[in-house]
């Protein structure tokens, strides 16, 4: 198209509801993350333009134009405080597409507009990188090419079944150079743009900090944590424990961190014994550093952005994750510690505050009287969880100034966090040095892809106890209120409980369905979000190229691009030179002609040209004269006429093939 | 993109088509019964070339030039070519001013937008290669100085046929210089009748309100050049002109000029039709006046009643 074409009006109806609906579809991602007003005035913009196509509604001069795009962009300005940024400039950039819109009147405008939805478009993966983001994105796109071909040319709009083939082709070609760029294009560890914190707040997960009814929130939470691949041995149920944030310090009420100290050399505390356990975490981002491993992890990927902190947790050092985070532990569940505790160090983990709690510490020091050793008070304590009338569950009453007491001689009704801050509360009491793990405990096995789902709602709460000759040992009150919350992972505490899954547990179908779009989740997490710096090189060594610098990468990338390039050129035009577009229409013409011929139409004469023979043709047959009148103009367009003739040619095919002339009686 | 659409090309003329109609439509109350000669003339004008009415003397030729001269709004002059004319009364003369002791040119007839050239084949060859020369250069020279004709420069010459006694006939190589040559002939007898009944039709040449500026004129005959030729099609025409060299049915075939003569006209046709490509039947409505005066068939062959061009048309297949 030429300067002057773009600059023609093109405002038909028609060609204002394709630019519509491609700018509607291709902010449509983003309209969750912006203020109700942006998508409003796009609503309002493109409402008004058409009205003022179809209805001849007055719209705004120059003057208004200018008036309207400087408030849009004080609003923008007044909402978020700045122009800079991801929220900020996509609604900046929507803002303007909106006003864009209304002005739209030549096909320039409408060429300017699609090549903002493509880049909306791709800014949508900042907002999501799902699976369904993804399959909607490649979709609009397609759409939106459609679009592009439509309106980029001049004249009437065509068939949109053959734009939308045509368009299909051009994304195929464009697949092979997709590919490589997304195999051999230098990948950067972690993203090039942290997901923003807003979308973190909504989020559930583990917090540095425990009182009564936290973890009743996360138990509710249908929300996944992680995703577990056990490379070759999975561990029993019991084992199960995935080591979070440790808590060691108690103001009667609350238990929090003492923040994570770091400790280099903490895995050479740590005797590990019996076979090792490998496997592979996807963690889900959750705006903290904290990365869970099973007890107890002996090594792990990336060393220097994974440390093990001073309570054996593996937290993440350069930033919190914000966005799937993937890494491979090895973990041995048969382990001790052998860590001594100073005198200072065992006074911490003993201190409980002054007042609070009579009837535990009068207990426990009963206990400490009576025991000779420390696993004695451990097994008394555990008893009475045990043999007296403890209840487990997610709907507890709630608790006074006393919790501990409360819990243990009145309420007796509860859940992890109960059971592990009641039991800290009497080992401390009893003089044994004690702390509260708070983590996740179990998961579920996906069959359809054989890895483990843990969810927010196998949110857990454990103790540790630091014994002289062992140093820190697990000891898990709440498995001896309910063991089946340990033994059989979450559907056996929930057997009695209302909570997640409790209606999709009933339909089998159902469950499989859910496993399934986690699997097919699952998989797109680890293989297409998850292909970062490692696939790529495990990729590269399986095809023979080792320790791949990054030039070396984007030679490869421009080398390959280049073959495929060529290859598809020479394709091209070996295939043109062997039948051309007009020459299938002529083929195409000659079959027209043939059916024509069969149908008792004199043979066309030597020098008789296909607009004489079309309506020589529709005179002698009145009743297909349409018909024929159609392909002839169609033929005639695609051999004669400039454009390219390519999806006419489909359209002449599809009529020549539906042609079936009656004989001439 | 290149410039490939007709309607691109015209900037602002989006149906060229439509805008001739009603030129065809007005000339057609004048000149009754003849709408394809009619619409062959102004193809010939729109594709800028000259346009050569062999015919007898008083079937409308004059009226024709006249009322094309006045839908268009052209300037208008005439020339009636005898055997006794020389090329200053056609040119111009330069005349010495004694005031300024300067000669001054004194344009001729020439000079105009629209020129007829009547009876052209009375005048002595010297004359009529004077014409001829400035049609093809657009240009007169007089006494070294260059004077450029006014755009647009349209030539309709008559002759009558070279049968008749007293005529100079035009050497080949000047009849190539006319893109067309068509014939009126006789009216039928319903137009003959409405001739008769209707009086002069000089009074309604003079009737006729302008119906298109210069401007747009030109800018159609700018767009001419632009209407898509696609390969099919050349391959068609060059199969045409070879058949007029290769055939023996012609004692010399189309030049090379007559080739682009035929494509031009083939074009100004096709954009006149409304189509926005060339199509064959373009380029068949064309042929027959692109050639006639440009072929010539041979000694021993039968000549087609329907003319030169028919018999090339019939016998080379569209591609």
């Amino acid at each position: 198209m030429t300067a002057a074409a773009l600059q023609m009006p093109a405002d038909t109806p028609d060609r204002l509801l394709w630019t519509a609906g491609i700018a509607a579809g291709a902010t449509l991602p983003h309209w969750p993350t912006l203020p109700i007003w942006v998508p409003g005035l796009l609503c309002l913009s493109i409402a008004w333009r058409l009205g003022g196509a179809i209805f001849g509604w007055p719209l705004p001069q120059t003057l208004a134009r200018i008036v309207l795009a400087i408030l849009a962009f004080g609003a923008v300005l007044f909402q978020y405080q700045t122009i800079n940024g991801l929220a900020a400039g996509t609604a900046l950039l929507i803002v303007m597409v909106a006003l864009k819109y209304l002005e739209s009147r030549t096909a320039r405008d409408q060429l300017v507009l699609i090549i903002i939805a493509y880049f909306l478009l791709f800014a949508s993966l900042l907002v999501d990188r799902g699976v369904l983001m993804v399959l909607y994105l490649l979709g609009f796109v397609w759409f939106t090419t459609v679009g592009l071909l439509q309106l980029g040319r001049h004249g009437p709009l065509l068939g949109n079944r053959d734009m939308a083939r045509q368009a299909a082709r051009l994304l195929l070609q464009a697949l092979p150079i997709m590919l490589i760029l997304f195999l051999l294009f230098p990948r950067l560890p972690g993203p090039l743009w942290g997901i923003p914190g807003a979308n973190m707040s909504g989020r559930s997960g583990l917090s540095d900090s425990m009182s009564p009814g936290d973890i009743t929130e996360l138990g509710l939470s249908d929300a996944v944590a992680f995703r577990v691949d056990f490379y070759d041995r999975t561990p029993g149920p019991d084992q199960l424990y995935w080591r979070g944030p440790v808590l060691s310090v108690f103001n009667g009420r609350t238990w929090s961190t003492d923040g994570p100290g770091m400790r280099p050399g903490m895995t050479e505390l740590v005797e590990y014994r019996g076979e090792p356990i490998d496997y592979r975490v996807m963690l889900e981002p959750h705006d903290r550093r904290w990365v869970f491993a099973l007890d107890m992890p002996a090594q792990w990927s990336d060393g220097r952005d994974i440390r093990m902190e001073n309570h054996y947790q593996l937290v993440r050092t350069r930033r919190p994750i914000r966005s799937l985070f993937d890494y491979e532990v090895t973990s041995y569940p048969d382990y001790s510690t052998r860590e001594t505790l100073n005198e200072r160090v065992r006074e911490y983990y003993l201190r409980l505050p002054a007042d609070g709690n009579p009837e535990s510490r009068a207990l426990a020091e009963r206990w400490r009287a009576q025991s000779s050793s420390e696993r004695e008070i451990i097994a008394k304590a555990l008893d009475i969880f045990r043999t007296e009338q403890f209840f487990y569950t997610l709907t507890p009453p709630a608790l006074g100034a006393n919790p501990a007491d409360e819990f243990l001689f009145q309420t007796r009704e509860g859940f992890c966090e109960h059971y592990s801050s009641a039991f800290t509360v009497l080992m401390r009491a009893a003089g044994i040095p004690a702390r509260v793990v708070t983590g996740y405990q179990g998961g579920e096995l996906n069959p359809l892809g054989e890895y483990y789902i843990i969810y927010q709602s196998n949110a857990h709460a454990w103790t540790e106890v630091w014994l002289e000759d062992e140093g820190w040992i697990r000891v898990d009150p709440t498995a001896a209120v309910a063991p089946d919350r340990i033994s059989s992972g979450l559907s056996g505490r929930l057997s009695s409980e209302q909570a997640r899954g409790g209606a999709l547990a009933g339909i089998p179908w159902l469950r499989q369905a859910v496993l399934a779009w986690d699997a097919a989740h699952t998989y797109w997490n680890a293989w297409v979000i998850g292909y970062g710096p490692e696939l790529q090189r495990a990729l590269l060594e399986a095809l023979g190229i080792s320790r791949p610098h990054w030039t070396k990468l984007v030679t490869l990338a421009a080398g390959a691009m280049l073959i495929i390039s060529a290859l598809l050129t020479l394709y091209l035009s070996w295939s043109y030179r062997r039948i051309g577009a007009r020459d299938r229409s002529a083929a195409l013409f000659r079959q027209f002609v043939r059916k024509l011929e069969r149908a008792r139409v004199a043979p066309r004469a030597t020098g008789e040209g296909p607009l004489d023979y079309g309506s020589r043709a529709a005179a002698t047959l009145p009743d297909c004269a349409e018909e024929i009148d159609a392909i002839t103009r169609t033929y005639l367009q695609l051999r004669y006429e400039p454009d390219d003739g390519r999806t006419a040619l489909a359209t002449l095919k599809r009529l020549v093939r539906a042609f079936k002339p009656a004989p001439v009686t | 993109m290149a410039t490939r659409t007709l309607r691109t090309a015209t900037s602002g003329i989006s149906d060229p088509a439509g805008l001739v109609q009603p030129l065809l439509d007005a000339l057609n109350r004048i000149i009754v019964g003849k709408p394809n000669e009619l619409k062959l003339c102004l193809a010939c004008l729109l594709a800028r070339g000259h346009l050569l009415i062999e015919d007898l003397p008083g079937v409308g030729k004059t009226t024709l030039a006249h009322a094309l001269a006045r839908v268009m709004d052209l300037s208008f002059q005439r020339v009636q070519f005898t055997s006794d004319l020389l090329p200053a009364d056609v040119i111009g003369v330069s005349i010495f001013r004694r005031d300024t002791s300067q000669f001054e040119f004194h344009k001729g007839p020439i000079f105009s937008q629209l020129l007829l050239a009547d009876e052209i084949n009375r005048a002595t060859p010297k004359a009529q290669s004077a014409l001829l020369e400035a049609m093809e250069e657009r240009q007169v020279t007089a006494d070294g100085s260059t004077y450029g004709l006014p755009s647009p420069f349209f030539v309709v010459a008559t002759r009558n046929p070279t049968q008749q006694i007293g005529t100079f006939p035009l050497p080949e190589s000047q009849l190539d210089r006319f893109l067309m040559q068509i014939t009126l002939g006789y009216p039928g007898p319903a137009e003959e009748r409405l001739l008769l009944a209707n009086g002069d039709r000089r009074d309604l040449v003079d009737e006729l309100p302008p119906l298109m500026s210069v401007e747009t004129l030109l800018t159609l005959q700018h767009a001419v050049g632009k209407v898509h030729l696609s390969d099919p099609l050349l391959d068609y025409v060059q199969a045409l002109v070879a058949y007029t060299r290769d055939s023996g049915e012609f004692t010399e075939g189309l030049s090379p000029r007559g080739a682009i003569a035929l494509v031009r006209a083939a074009q100004a046709w096709a954009m006149m039709s409304g189509h926005d490509g060339v199509y064959p039947e373009d380029v068949q409505a064309v042929l027959p006046c692109v050639t006639a005066h440009r072929l010539e068939i041979a000694q021993g062959r039968e000549s087609d009643p329907a003319g030169v061009g028919q018999t090339v048309l019939d016998a080379v297949p569209v591609t």
